[in-house]
C-alpha cells in the first residue's frame, strides 16, 4: 500500500503522523525546513511534544512539496519525486501589510511572522525597537522570546484581547497600524493614535491557508486555534474522520466561524466549532465557543447547521 | 583617474543597460556607473512591464519609439533569452453612456495604428463575454501588439549580456558633473573621475540635473492581486485619452507569473517617494474595482517614479560639443522603446565618430530551478533544496543569482522571484536573509541602511 504523506513537520504535521501510524498506516512525513517543530519551537505548551515525537518519528527535512507543471513533486537536493496525494499541515499564513491597510514606503524591518521567527531561530537580531502587530499567544511568544535580542518590544492590536497575557515588559498598545515611514530601514509607524519611532514590524495578525486546496488540510493551515491542545486534538478528529466509512454530512455554516474537519462524515464520532469568540447555534441549540469547541456527532447524523447567534 | 573608455554610461537602469549592452556587444569599451547599489534600482523597478502600442500624442518622439521599439521587441528579447508573453489590449466600454466612445474612437484609432502593422477590431458585448467572462463590460476596442514581460528580468539580463560583453560596472557611483572637451568626457563621481571618448546621461531621475534641465516627475502607484483577472491588458475607454496627451491611466494587467497589476495610477511626486499612500489605493479600487468580477486577494501595493519632462515627451540630445548624448523624461513607454531607442543612441555617437562592430550575441542565461521543472528535467542538489514553494526558488538560485551579481535581497528576489508569491515570502524571505548574512557577512534590501538582520 502506498504510504500517506503529511506535508510540514510542525505540531500538527507530527500529532497527524503519529496518530495515523499508530492505526497502521504508513506514513511519510516531509518537512521544508531542516528543523521539525515550526512555529511550536517558541511555544513551552508544545515544545516538549514536538521534541519527543521528532525522536519517534522519521521526519524528512529539507523536502519542500511544490506543484510544478500539474504535478504535485517532492523537492530535496536528491532530485524530484511525483506524489499522488497527501494532507496539508503547512501552518497559519500571516495576513500581508497591504491586508492590514498598511501603506506608506516600503523599507527593510517589515517581516512577516514566519521570516521573523526563522531569524530568530536562527539566532539573528531583527531589529532594536521591534512591533509586533496582531494580538494573539503567538505573538506574545515571540515577543517574549524577541526580548532576548532587542531593546524594545511593542505589542500592538486595534482590539487587544483583554484575557491575553502579556508579560510586563512588553509595550501592549491598543492602536491600528496606518503607514510604516523609512526610506532604508523602516523608522517610524503612524498610528491611529499618534506616531511611535520603530526599526522593525512584524505581522502577526493570522490566517488558515492551505496551499494545495486539492488536498485536505489540517492544523493551521484548516483552522484558526492557538493551543497546542486544539490542535492535537483536531488532529485526532481528523484521523477519525479520514479513516471511518461513512457517507459525507451536509454542512450549512453562517457567520465568522468554522466546522473542522470538512467533508465531515456520519461516522465520524465528534466535530469542532472554531470561532474567535462568541455564541454558535450548532443544530438549534446554542453554545458559549471561545477559540473552539469539539461537540459530539450523533450516529446517523446527515446534516449540521452551525450559525452565529 | 579610471578609464578612458569609449563611452561611460550614468545609470544602470533598464535604458541605460540597454545602451551598454548594444554598444558593448558591437567591440566599444564601456563603463556604466550606477548610484544605486545595483542594476535596475531606480526607475526600472516600479514598472509594470507593458509593452505598449498606443501612445499618445501620436507623432511625438516617444510615440514613434515605442512602435518601432514594439516591432524589434521579440526578436531582440529572444536574443536574451526573455520571451515577452503576446497579448491584446481592450479599451472597454462599462457602461451605456461609454459605447459611443467606443465607436468614435475606433475609426481613429485604426486608420493610424492600422496603416503601421497593428491589427485594431471591434469586440461585441457578447465576444467580450466569450473572452474575458470575468469582467464587467459592453463592448471594447482590441488593439493587438501588446505585451507584458517581467522587467526584472529583461533587466538583468541586459545587465548580465553588457558585462560578459566587456562592460564594467561601478555601482554606489553617484556621477556628480559632466564635463566635455575637444578629446572627449571627464566625469567626475563620488568615486572620483572617469574619462571616456563620449558619455550618455541615462540617470533616470536625475538625467536633469547634469543635462541641466528640470524634470517633473510623476508618481505611479501599482497595486498587486493574486489571480488573473483577464486574458487581456483591459483599460476603461475614455476621452480624456484623446484629449490630453497623458498617460492612460493605467490598466488591468495579468503578468506571466498568474497575478494581475491595477495601476499605474498618477500623481504628483517627488523624485525619492515610492511610498503608497491609502488615497492612490483607493483611486485604482474605484477606477477598476467595478470592472472585475473575481478579484482575488490583494498581496501588495508598490510605487514607482517617472522621470517625466515638462514636455512630456522624451528628449534625446547632444552636449554642445556632441561628446555627450542626454536622455531625459525617459518614462513610459520607455520599456517598450527600449531597442529602438538604444539604436538611436548609438547612431547618434556614431555621428560624433564612434566606431563600431558588427554586434556578437549573448550565451544563454541559466535556467532557474522553477524552469527546469517546468521542462520536466532533473533538479538535485542546491537546486532542488527549496526556499520559496509558492514560487519553486530553490537555495542554488539564490547562490547562482548572487553570481549574477545580486548584493541584496531585493537584488535576489527580482531576479528569483523569490517571496514574491501569494504567500508573499512567509516561508523564504526569513531563510534566504540568514543565507545572505551567513555568506556575505550582511544583509540589506537594496543597500544603504536597509539591513534586514544581524
Amino acid at each position: 500500500m502506498d504510504s500517506t504523506l503529511v506535508i510540514g513537520a510542525g505540531l500538527s504535521g507530527l500529532y497527524l503522523a503519529r496518530e495515523l501510524s499508530r492505526r497502521g498506516l504508513e506514513v511519510r512525513l516531509v518537512e521544508t525546513r531542516e528543523r521539525a517543530g515550526g512555529i511550536s519551537l517558541i511555544d513551552p505548551e508544545a515544545k516538549g511534544i514536538v521534541e519527543r515525537l521528532t525522536s519517534q518519528l522519521e521526519v524528512e527535512t529539507g523536502k519542500t512539496v511544490v506543484r510544478a507543471a500539474g504535478r504535485l513533486l517532492i523537492l530535496s537536493s536528491e532530485g524530484a519525486e511525483e506524489v499522488r496525494g497527501g494532507i496539508v499541515a503547512t501552518g497559519f499564513r500571516s495576513k500581508s501589510a497591504a491586508e492590514m491597510g498598511i501603506w506608506g514606503d516600503r523599507p527593510a524591518g517589515v517581516f512577516h511572522f514566519r521570516s521573523a521567527l526563522d531569524l530568530l531561530l536562527e539566532g539573528f537580531k531583527i531589529g532594536e525597537r521591534v512591533v509586533a502587530y496582531g494580538a494573539n499567544r503567538y505573538s506574545v511568544l515571540l515577543a517574549e522570546r524577541l526580548l532576548e535580542s532587542s531593546r524594545e518590544v511593542y505589542l500592538l492590536d486595534p482590539a487587544l484581547p483583554p484575557q491575553l497575557e502579556v508579560p510586563p515588559e512588553v509595550k501592549a498598545m491598543r492602536a491600528k497600524v496606518r503607514y510604516v515611514k523609512g526610506r532604508g530601514r523602516l523608522s517610524k509607524l503612524v498610528l491611529d493614535v499618534g506616531e511611535l519611532e520603530a526599526d522593525a514590524l512584524v505581522l502577526s495578525s493570522f490566517e488558515p491557508w492551505n496551499p494545495f486546496p486539492e488536498l485536505l488540510p489540517v492544523g493551521h493551515a484548516a483552522i484558526e486555534v492557538y493551543e497546542p491542545r486544539a490542535l492535537m486534538e483536531s488532529a485526532e478528529i481528523f484521523v477519525e474522520n479520514l479513516l471511518c466509512e461513512g457517507s459525507y454530512v451536509e454542512l450549512s455554516v453562517r457567520g465568522e466561524l468554522a466546522i473542522f474537519p470538512t467533508p465531515l462524515k456520519s461516522c465520524a464520532r465528534r466535530f469542532m466549532v472554531v470561532m474567535r469568540e462568541g455564541r454558535a447555534i450548532v443544530n438549534g441549540s446554542p453554545y458559549e465557543v471561545r477559540g473552539h469547541l469539539t461537540l459530539p456527532l450523533p450516529p446517523g447524523t446527515s446534516r449540521v447547521e452551525v450559525r452565529e447567534a | 583617474m579610471r578609464g578612458p573608455y569609449d563611452v561611460l554610461v550614468v545609470g544602470a537602469g533598464a535604458v541605460g543597460l540597454s545602451i551598454a549592452y548594444e554598444l558593448a556587444r558591437r567591440g566599444a569599451s564601456v563603463a556604466v556607473i550606477e548610484k544605486e547599489a545595483e542594476a535596475g534600482f531606480g526607475v526600472s523597478k516600479g514598472h509594470a512591464g507593458v509593452i505598449h502600442v498606443l501612445q499618445l500624442p501620436l507623432g511625438s518622439l516617444k510615440s514613434r519609439l515605442a512602435i518601432y521599439g514594439n516591432k524589434m521587441y521579440d526578436k531582440w528579447a529572444a536574443e536574451l533569452g526573455v520571451k515577452p508573453w503576446r497579448l491584446p489590449a481592450l479599451l472597454v466600454a462599462s457602461s451605456p453612456l461609454q459605447l459611443p466612445l467606443v465607436l468614435l474612437l475606433y475609426p481613429f484609432l485604426r486608420a493610424y495604428y492600422g496603416r503601421r502593422g497593428f491589427a485594431i477590431s471591434l469586440v461585441s458585448g457578447r465576444e467580450l463575454r466569450e473572452r474575458e467572462p470575468n469582467l464587467n463590460a459592453l463592448g471594447a476596442i482590441r488593439v493587438d501588439g501588446y505585451a507584458v514581460a517581467d522587467p526584472f528580468e529583461l533587466t538583468y539580463r541586459l545587465y548580465e549580456a553588457a558585462k560578459e560583453m566587456g562592460a564594467e560596472f561601478y555601482f554606489n557611483v553617484e556621477a556628480e558633473l559632466l564635463e566635455e572637451s575637444e578629446e572627449g568626457v571627464k566625469v567626475k563621481s563620488s568615486a572620483g573621475a572617469f574619462s571616456s571618448r563620449y558619455a550618455v546621461n541615462a540617470a533616470g531621475l536625475y538625467s536633469d540635473l547634469l543635462a541641466g534641465e528640470r524634470l517633473k516627475p510623476k508618481r505611479g502607484v501599482m497595486v498587486v492581486f493574486d489571480r488573473l483577472q483577464a486574458k487581456s491588458i483591459v483599460a476603461p475607454i475614455s476621452l480624456s485619452q484623446l484629449v490630453r496627451a497623458e498617460t492612460k491611466g493605467g490598466g488591468i494587467i495579468p503578468t506571466a507569473w498568474g497575478h494581475t497589476i491595477w495601476g499605474p495610477g498618477f500623481s504628483e511626486g517627488d523624485k525619492e517617494d515610492t511610498a503608497v499612500y491609502p488615497q492612490d489605493v483607493m483611486a485604482l479600487l474605484s477606477r477598476f474595482g467595478s470592472l472585475v468580477r473575481r478579484k482575488g486577494r490583494l498581496l501588495k501595493g508598490y510605487a514607482g517614479v517617472r522621470p517625466a519632462s515638462p514636455a512630456r515627451d522624451f528628449m534625446m540630445f547632444y552636449s554642445p560639443r556632441k561628446r555627450i548624448v542626454h536622455l531625459v523624461g525617459i518614462e513610459s513607454p520607455g520599456f517598450t522603446a527600449l531597442p529602438a531607442l538604444a539604436l538611436m543612441v548609438l547612431k547618434m555617437l556614431q555621428r560624433s565618430g564612434l566606431s563600431l562592430g558588427a554586434p556578437r550575441l549573448p550565451r544563454p542565461p541559466k535556467p532557474l530551478t522553477r524552469e527546469l521543472l517546468a521542462a520536466g528535467k532533473e533538479v538535485r542538489g542546491e537546486k532542488g533544496k527549496i526556499l520559496c514553494h509558492c514560487m519553486r526558488v530553490s537555495v542554488g538560485d539564490v547562490l547562482e543569482a548572487m553570481e549574477r551579481g545580486a548584493s541584496t535581497l531585493d537584488g535576489v528576489m527580482f531576479r528569483t522571484k523569490l517571496g514574491m508569491g501569494p504567500c508573499q515570502g512567509q516561508h523564504c524571505m526569513g531563510r534566504a536573509a540568514a543565507l545572505l548574512l551567513k555568506l556575505r557577512g550582511e544583509v540589506t534590501k537594496s543597500g544603504g541602511n536597509s539591513w534586514i538582520a544581524r
